[in-house]
């Protein structure tokens, strides 16, 4: 149960950290996350 | 009496850690903030890059000469011609001899040996460090063993370069002029470098057991620290003329050389090729040592000759990998800047005339990945606790054999009308979008984070963790996995396929991120998890089937050749031209040879090289007969 709850947190904040290092990266190339067609 | 008790017996300890500090800080801290542009002589302000154009190509007029000396000012006019403008006939023919063929393969043979003998140092070095923080004379011993396999590279890299010296300097002497109007300083540093070079190697070979104990052992630390600084220097000279070849700077439209060597070494090639040279060399080295662990342990007559060299196999496949898992990423940089530097010459390598040696490249990369996995798979049978794991190598294979078959799935095909036809157009319905980058970026960032899963794998394998959160630390080492493969496949999919090129090609940027985020994360929770860990028993060093050990004969080769096809690659960009769109090749050979031909100049060069460095494997066999006889 324990690993469980930690695997699901874990995923929830990795989620976040990667969402975070896309926006900071695609700021960084002068772009945002969301494609304006 | 050693040298090492003397210097022991007369340094009180104080002053020999001050001097080991001073020595170490020197050449931390002092050689890079020396700026190499204070050393040389500044050129006249608005230095132009020149880019791609046909102007140099033009046959020389009075008139357009008159123009191109009147625009100059007299002092250069005088000291810095431009860049000859040649006719068949100013090449020397050798009877019997192509010039371009023997150059090529002098300078690929050069360039192998040179490769490896600059990467052994930087893991020796490293290795040494190892053995002496931990005190394990293991280390010791294997560092020793890899620096002497370098020592007989060392003299056939000297003979292959020299070779190479007099093949252009008797088939190119007015490109050779050239570049010694340009160069002639770094020319002269190198031929010094190079005396420093040997000097540091042959102490630090020879000197090894002298400098064994206390102070001696950090004096020899610097020296192979020292021998990594002079080779590395030694390596980015070189690396400025091969890249001033690409993409010249510091030179006018004409060639005239503006007067400022700095820019025309810092050109804007210079730094990426740099990178990859340094990177790919440590990996490069690392094949090469594990074949001669494999050869040594496939000829190894006693179960502790087999136990060592199977961990040496392991330790020089590991550093093999170490060096891979960043490579591609060195790579995808080298190529965005020789498009940022000429879309002309960018296509002409991915899209152009050399697709097709992309493929073979993809194939060989996927040798690699798939031979440094089932070495790590069957050095799992070392560890009595590997059973546990064993299930989850099926799913691996599964999915880097899936990633790799992208990998080398090509855009276009070479297709008759009739093929043609049966396909329903030049792309194929289904394997057609596996054909562009961003898929092929996605399958090996995903292809790299399988093998890194297969490393870890293998590391935990014989070790039982102790520490109390190691279950919360396995369930956040499997959320960065599944969330990092989660984000490099919305990258590749949506902003590959959906948005415009430049999300396209930015978004790779973001998959690297993530990739590299998994590999230091996971590291470091595992060095924390891993603490203290106890282990399943003791590890079976030599229990390796001899088919792993060809494995490592096939990274080696892999390597090898991948090498000289993608260096045949990169020189090649420049087609028709000496120097990039400045000096232009007018010699009967200034042509692009069709991929076949290409391939089997540097099969034979690859089939040479591997000659002779079995002959190295031998020689170093003999002198290891000789010590042992003597002990």
């Amino acid at each position: 149960m324990k690993s469980i709850v930690s695997f699901v947190v874990a995923l929830a904040a990795m989620a976040v950290f990667f969402l975070l290092l896309d926006v900071a990266l695609f700021n960084a190339q002068g772009l945002s996350l969301i494609f304006k067609g | 009496m050693r040298l090492s008790s003397v210097v022991n017996r007369e340094i009180p300890i104080a002053k020999r850690w001050s001097l080991t500090a001073l020595f170490l800080s020197f050449f931390l801290f002092a050689l890079p903030v020396v700026k190499p542009a204070d050393f040389f002589p500044a050129g006249p302000a608005g230095i132009d890059t020149v880019y791609a154009s046909e102007e140099a190509a033009k046959p020389a007029t009075p008139a357009a000469e008159g123009e191109a000396k009147a625009a100059q000012p007299e002092e250069k006019k005088k000291e810095y011609p431009p860049a000859p403008k040649l006719k068949e006939s100013d090449y020397p023919q050798v009877k019997y001899i192509n010039g371009r063929i023997m150059t090529w393969m002098a300078a690929q043979l050069h360039l192998w040996f040179a490769a490896f003998v600059l990467a052994v140092p930087i893991f020796v070095f490293i290795i040494e460090a190892i053995g002496m923080a931990t005190k394990d004379k293991r280390y010791d011993k294997l560092a020793y063993e890899f620096i002497k396999v370098s020592l007989t590279a060392y003299s056939i890299t000297a003979v292959f370069g020299g070779l190479l010296l007099f093949t252009l300097i008797v088939f190119y002497p007015d490109f050779m002029k050239y570049m010694a109007n340009i160069f002639s300083p770094t020319f002269l540093a190198y031929a010094l470098l190079f005396f420093a070079e040997s000097a540091c190697l042959y102490i630090y070979y020879y000197g090894w057991h002298a400098m064994e104990t206390g102070f001696g052992k950090w004096a020899h630390l610097t020296v192979g620290w020292m021998l990594n600084v002079v080779g590395t220097m030694l390596m980015f000279f070189a690396n400025a003329w091969v890249t001033f070849m690409m993409s010249p700077h510091g030179v006018d439209a004409n060639g005239v050389f503006e007067g400022n060597l700095w820019a025309a070494i810092h050109n804007h090639l210079w730094n990426p090729i740099n990178l990859h040279r340094v990177i790919a060399n440590v990996a490069y080295g690392g094949s090469v040592v594990g074949a001669y662990a494999a050869y040594k342990f496939l000829s190894a007559r006693t179960q502790e000759d087999r136990a060592h060299y199977d961990w040496m196999g392991y330790t020089a496949n590991f550093i093999a990998i170490a060096a891979l898992l960043p490579l591609p990423f060195a790579g995808y940089w080298l190529i965005a800047e020789i498009y940022a530097y000429s879309q002309q010459m960018g296509i002409t390598a991915m899209g152009g005339v050399f697709a097709w040696l992309f493929i073979t490249q993809a194939v060989l990369i996927g040798a690699l990945f798939l031979s440094a996995n089932y070495y790590l798979w069957c050095g799992m049978e070392r560890s009595k606790g590997a059973v546990k794991y064993t299930k989850y190598i099926k799913y691996i294979a599964f999915v880097i054999v899936t990633c790799f078959l992208v990998w080398f799935t090509p855009h276009t095909l070479i297709l008759t009308p009739g093929e043609l036809k049966a396909l329903g157009g030049p792309y194929h319905k289904y394997l057609g979008p596996l054909g562009i980058m961003p898929a092929k970026n996605t399958a090996v960032n995903i292809m790299l984070l399988f093998t890194f899963l297969s490393f870890m794998l293998y590391q935990r394998c014989n070790k039982i963790p102790t520490v109390s959160w190691a279950s919360i630390g396995n369930a956040l080492q499997i959320a960065i996995f599944v969330t990092a493969i989660i984000n490099i496949g919305i990258l590749g999919i949506y902003y590959g396929y959906f948005t415009n090129t430049v999300y396209k090609v930015a978004s790779s940027v973001l998959q690297v991120a993530s990739t590299l985020s998994v590999i230091i994360l996971c590291t470091v929770i595992n060095i924390f998890m891993y603490k203290g860990a106890k282990e399943v028993a003791p590890l079976q060093w030599g229990k390796m089937p001899d088919r792993s050990q060809y494995a490592l004969f096939l990274l080696a080769v892999s390597f090898t050749w991948l090498m000289g096809l993608m260096g045949y690659i990169r020189s090649a960009l420049r087609q028709h031209w000496h120097v990039y769109t400045v000096f232009r090749d007018s010699s009967p050979d200034a042509y692009t040879p069709t991929i076949g031909y290409a391939a089997n100049v540097v099969t034979v060069a690859t089939i040479l090289f591997m000659a002779f460095v079995i002959f190295i494997f031998w020689l170093s066999t003999l002198s290891g007969k000789k010590e042992a006889a003597h002990r």
